[in-house]
């Protein structure tokens, strides 16, 4: 039997021993091109007023991060599984703990710029290294830009997503993945003698992708709250303002605006949302928005 | 360097941060994991000014007195010779640019004031020099950024060597950055001027043990040493460290002749001097050892580079192809370049009582095996395989210590353990932190060793079902006294209580981690086991915080360690 | 308390406890062997010591007459110097000659613990110095020959990395 300790471990070994990814400051090769960065800005609200989140990075159960390596930038959501509260867990854990692990694992370099999949995955086994037991499940999400070939990787577990615009156009969105209605698929790690009975979907269940990006592109990574409060079309309307955008300002006057109006129709009792739509199609009659944590990460691509 | 020369030769000043960590001879966690890792010391401080247990910071793995009073824990093989601040751990970094030092800074974000020197050298320069020593010291429970005065070099270094001793603290220390600020030279000529030797180069001379005041010269005239029988002077020298030794050896013929007797090398000890050991030093003792019995080169090839590596490891082989019917102890921990070939000569010391390898990765295969007398073993991060093990296990009977932490070439440890049942009936030690091999079934076979004082399995239980295994392990090694169940995240109130009823003898117990013990089943432990000294129940979550806080009270004979994940502010 | 008559060898005569006594291997095996009594007058004669350093000697014993055995002299004894208490380092506050007799009449009485703390002194002493320093400190004559000096000097050069 292969202990999900051990099946961490051995990957870790392989990623650790092999890539590593410590840049030079010196280097001259890569002083030469122009290379792709990422200017981003983030907003976000928690569902609940009422949990307390001291911690940077936390959005009510929604964990996101940022960071920058010599070799790409990379962002991150991840949105905590609520159930898990009702079982004494708090929920956020896993999800800022999977976050943080991942965003560590960007600035020690340990990452192999073409595969945000791996990232994921490591970011995960190493929560079973923590000295605390973290318990829970999340979503995941996390998107790469790699400077050396101007290309964007993404990987993406469950119903988070991610979306890229070019002058107003939809290049490539993500899709969502669901069990069935209303049960994304999702990074778990439940207590010792329950694995059984908790949903679990492995790391390389993720769906990879990626696209060539260009100046100006307009990317948003957000959890499950805003794709099912806001209607594609809503959205689009706001990332097409952020084309070619580089202050970061500006960007974040953006953000907050996708982040608040997502907020304003989760709570709008009556307003067809793209979640009333689906479960409506599922044979669920229900109306109105999701209430549900918001995190928006939204960034262009500057070259 | 002081600012008047800094001038002359127009340098910069420069502050920088480790490039790369190179070496540690302890850690918290294995190169499969980045949590706790040697790793995270690389660039800038994360969580300095705060003060706690992060995984984003480096730990150590030994702390406090504790570790010295086991069973196997390393006695010294020649205690004329020790190192008056008893060095125990040390860290080697590599910075990026290469600068006259003026100021080293550890940041200490959990119990500080292990530091007790500073080296530098360069990368592939001949030498170390030392920077700073000072004793190790009590801190107050806050982070530290410690920067002592260091001595006046006058040349370039990028590599610095930390030594620690942990025995004032009561947890383990954790390091979150190491600065070192210089001056860099900004053209090669200056670099070489420097490198040329500016002023004094620095050299490491070991200090004399405490002299006693009744020093002067007698001015009687007489020479009282000619008094003595040769007996008594080999008495006398017999309590000489190796370096007055061989000062003795310069003073007279008759004292040439004594100070060369073979029973004064009966152990060898070159730890204390490990900046200094050369080839050539295995080479000394090879000619003037007559029976060699005890031997720890510990850390001897640290200040060594490329082809005097390879003359060190030919030597070390001369040394040992002499000797292998007669050393019984082998200390060998912390080097780096035990090869294949070494070990090859190891396995042929048929008299061995004791090996010590902790920390050699260069070798990975074991194909013969002559040792039949081992009773430790010490494996600690190497990569030996299992086939290699079982070999030597079913070779050594009197096997009572096995010291397997983080061995990750074991892929089997249930294996393991059934030999050991077989085999090696007189253990008293077995530890295999970190060794995530076991299945549920393994852990049962414990209960085949009535003898165990020492049972180390921290880490190895994350995430499995261990139900009745420990109850049984609880009734049958009612000796226990060191007990590491840290991770142990099934660990449960019915375990902890069978633990609290049949193993009395209990002195260290570790439950970091143990999400579901409850407050009830703790406290009993606190007065049940009459021998308590040190309990970690960090991180477990179903006992409070103020609860903890009124058993420090309580039971002050005890130490509670308890740290907690402190969330950003 | 039963006594005991010791005499040194310039005719001295301690009267001294038997169990005081008894510290010393060779005067225990002494009186085991003749088989003597409490009640006769015997007197335990010894040649080697004279009454100084024999006045000195009881002294010690009789401060460490409670101090438990000392481990059987094999491989693992302790060698360590820095160990010494202070009653010890004050009592052997005294000059070389002395100290040497102390070492010498230690050997002969057979008293382990006394030994053991004479030769530390004596090593401690030897500690730290340079092979001239160690021959001033003990009056020891150089008798190597230039070229001789020279050679032990480059062997033990090997020893180290010192410069």
């Amino acid at each position: 039997m292969h202990s999900l300790f051990v099946t961490g471990r051995l990957i870790s070994r392989a990623l650790l021993n092999g890539i590593h990814n410590f840049s030079t400051a010196t280097d001259p090769k890569l002083q030469q091109k122009t290379e792709p960065f990422l200017v981003s800005a983030v907003c976000g609200f928690s569902k609940e007023r009422k949990i307390q989140r001291l911690v940077k990075g936390q959005f009510g159960d929604d964990a996101w991060f940022t960071t920058k390596h010599k070799s790409s930038d990379v962002l991150g959501v991840a949105d905590g599984v609520g159930g898990w509260r009702a079982y004494g867990i708090d929920p956020g854990e896993f999800s800022i703990h999977l976050m943080k692990a991942c965003e560590r694992l960007v600035t020690l370099g340990l990452f192999s710029p073409t595969n945000p999949s791996e990232l994921l995955a490591n970011g995960y086994y190493e929560l079973l290294h923590n000295k605390k037991s973290i318990l829970g499940s999340s979503t995941a999400c996390v998107v790469l830009l790699n400077r050396e070939n101007s290309t964007l990787y993404t990987a993406n577990i469950g119903d988070s997503g991610f979306m890229v615009v070019r002058r107003g156009r939809v290049v490539r969105r993500s899709e969502e993945q669901q069990h069935y209605f209303n049960t994304p698929f999702q990074l778990s790690l439940p207590p010792p003698g329950y694995r059984a009975d908790v949903l679990s979907d492995r790391p390389d269940s993720a769906s990879t992708d990626n696209i060539p990006v260009e100046d100006g592109d307009v990317i948003l990574v957000a959890t499950d709250g805003v794709f099912d409060n806001l209607p594609q079309n809503i959205i689009l309307n706001e990332l097409v303002k952020c084309q070619g955008e580089r202050c970061a300002n500006r960007l974040q006057m953006v953000a907050n605006s996708i982040a608040w109006m997502a907020r304003s129709l989760s709570f709008d009792e009556t307003f067809i949302s793209p979640f009333a739509e689906r479960a409506f199609a599922n044979g669920i009659n229900t109306i109105g928005g999701k209430p549900d944590d918001i995190t928006v990460i939204l960034a262009t691509v500057a070259i | 360097m002081d600012g008047v020369v800094a001038q002359q030769f127009r340098m910069t000043y420069v502050e920088q941060f480790v490039w790369r960590p190179e070496f540690s001879t302890s850690k918290y966690n294995g190169p499969g994991s980045i949590s706790y890792a040697l790793l995270t010391l690389s660039g800038r401080y994360k969580k300095y000014p705060q003060y706690g247990d992060f995984p984003e910071c480096f730990f150590f793995r030994d702390y406090g007195t504790w570790w010295k009073e086991e069973a196997c824990s390393p006695v010294l093989y020649r205690p004329q010779d020790e190192d008056p601040l008893q060095a125990q751990d040390f860290i080697v970094l590599y910075f990026q640019i290469a600068l006259v030092p003026t100021s080293v800074y550890i940041y200490q974000v959990y119990n500080p004031g292990a530091v007790i020197r500073i080296w530098g050298k360069m990368h592939c320069g001949p030498k170390w020099f030392l920077l700073w020593e000072g004793p190790p010291r009590k801190c107050k429970p806050e982070a530290k950024k410690f920067g002592p005065p260091l001595r006046n070099i006058n040349c370039l270094i990028n590599l610095l060597r930390i030594e620690f001793n942990h025995s004032l603290l009561d947890y383990h220390t954790s390091i979150d950055a190491v600065l070192l600020t210089g001056h860099q030279p900004l053209t090669r000529l200056q670099a070489q001027i420097i490198g040329r030797g500016l002023a004094n180069i620095h050299s490491f001379v070991p200090e004399p043990a405490v002299s006693i005041r009744n020093d002067s010269s007698d001015t009687s005239g007489n020479d009282y040493f000619s008094m003595l029988p040769n007996e008594i002077i080999l008495q006398i020298f017999q309590r000489l460290d190796l370096l007055s030794l061989s000062r003795c050896s310069q003073v007279s013929k008759t004292w040439y002749e004594l100070s060369k007797h073979g029973s004064l090398y009966h152990h060898i000890s070159l730890k204390p001097y490990w900046n200094l050991v050369r080839p050539r030093t295995i080479d000394y003792f090879t000619d003037r050892c007559t029976v060699l019995k005890k031997l720890d080169l510990s850390w001897c090839d640290q200040s060594m580079s490329g082809s005097i590596l390879s003359e060190f490891a030919d030597s070390l082989l001369r040394l040992l192809f002499k000797f292998k019917d007669t050393i019984t102890h082998l200390d060998l921990r912390d080097l780096r370049y035990i090869d294949d070939d070494v070990i090859d000569f190891i396995v042929r010391c048929t008299k061995l009582v004791e090996l010590r390898l902790k920390n050699s990765r260069e070798w990975t295969r074991l194909d013969d095996n002559f040792m039949t007398s081992l009773v430790l073993l010490d494996l600690t991060y190497t990569q030996i395989n299992d086939l290699s093990l079982i070999r030597i296990m079913k070779a050594n009977p009197l096997l009572e210590h096995l010291i397997l932490d983080q061995c990750e070439g074991l892929g089997d440890m249930d294996a393991l353990v059934g030999v050991a049942t077989r085999y090696n009936k007189k253990l008293r030690t077995w530890r295999s932190w970190k060794v995530n091999a076991y299945s549920e079934d393994g852990f049962i076979m414990f209960t085949y060793f009535p003898d165990l004082e020492d049972l180390d399995l921290g880490w190895c239980a994350v995430d499995l079902d261990v139900g009745s295994s420990l109850v049984a392990i609880a009734q049958s090694c009612r000796k226990l006294k060191r007990l590491i169940l840290s991770a142990w995240r099934m660990l449960d109130d019915e375990s902890l209580a069978a633990i609290i009823e049949n193993c009395k003898e209990i002195r260290h117990l570790d439950l970091l981690g143990a999400r579901n013990i409850s407050t009830n089943v703790c406290e009993r432990a606190l007065y049940k086991l009459p021998k308590l000294r040190l309990l970690d129940i960090s991180y477990c979550e179903g006992i409070r915080r103020d609860e903890v806080e009124i058993w420090t009270q309580q039971y002050p004979h005890i130490t509670i360690q308890r740290s907690y994940e402190i969330n950003d502010g | 308390m039963p006594k005991i008559k010791l005499q040194s060898s310039d005719g001295e005569i301690f009267d001294v406890d038997v169990e005081i006594a008894k510290c010393s291997v060779t005067i225990k095996t002494m009186l085991e062997d003749l088989g003597m009594d409490d009640e006769e007058e015997e007197i335990v004669p010894l040649p080697n010591v004279n009454s100084a350093i024999l006045r000195k000697v009881l002294q010690w014993a009789t401060f460490h007459k409670d101090d438990p055995p000392p481990p059987e002299d094999d491989e693992n004894k302790e060698k360590r110097t820095d160990d010494i208490s202070s009653w010890d380092a004050d009592f052997l506050k005294v000059d070389q000659g002395t100290l040497f007799e102390l070492i010498l009449a230690a050997n002969y009485l057979d008293i382990k613990g006394l030994l053991d703390v004479t030769c530390k002194t004596v090593a401690n002493m030897i500690k730290g110095k340079a092979p001239e320093e160690i021959r001033k400190t003990f009056n020891i004559k150089n008798d190597f020959t230039a070229s001789e000096e020279d050679q032990v000097r480059k062997e033990n050069e090997c020893l180290f990395d010192i410069f």
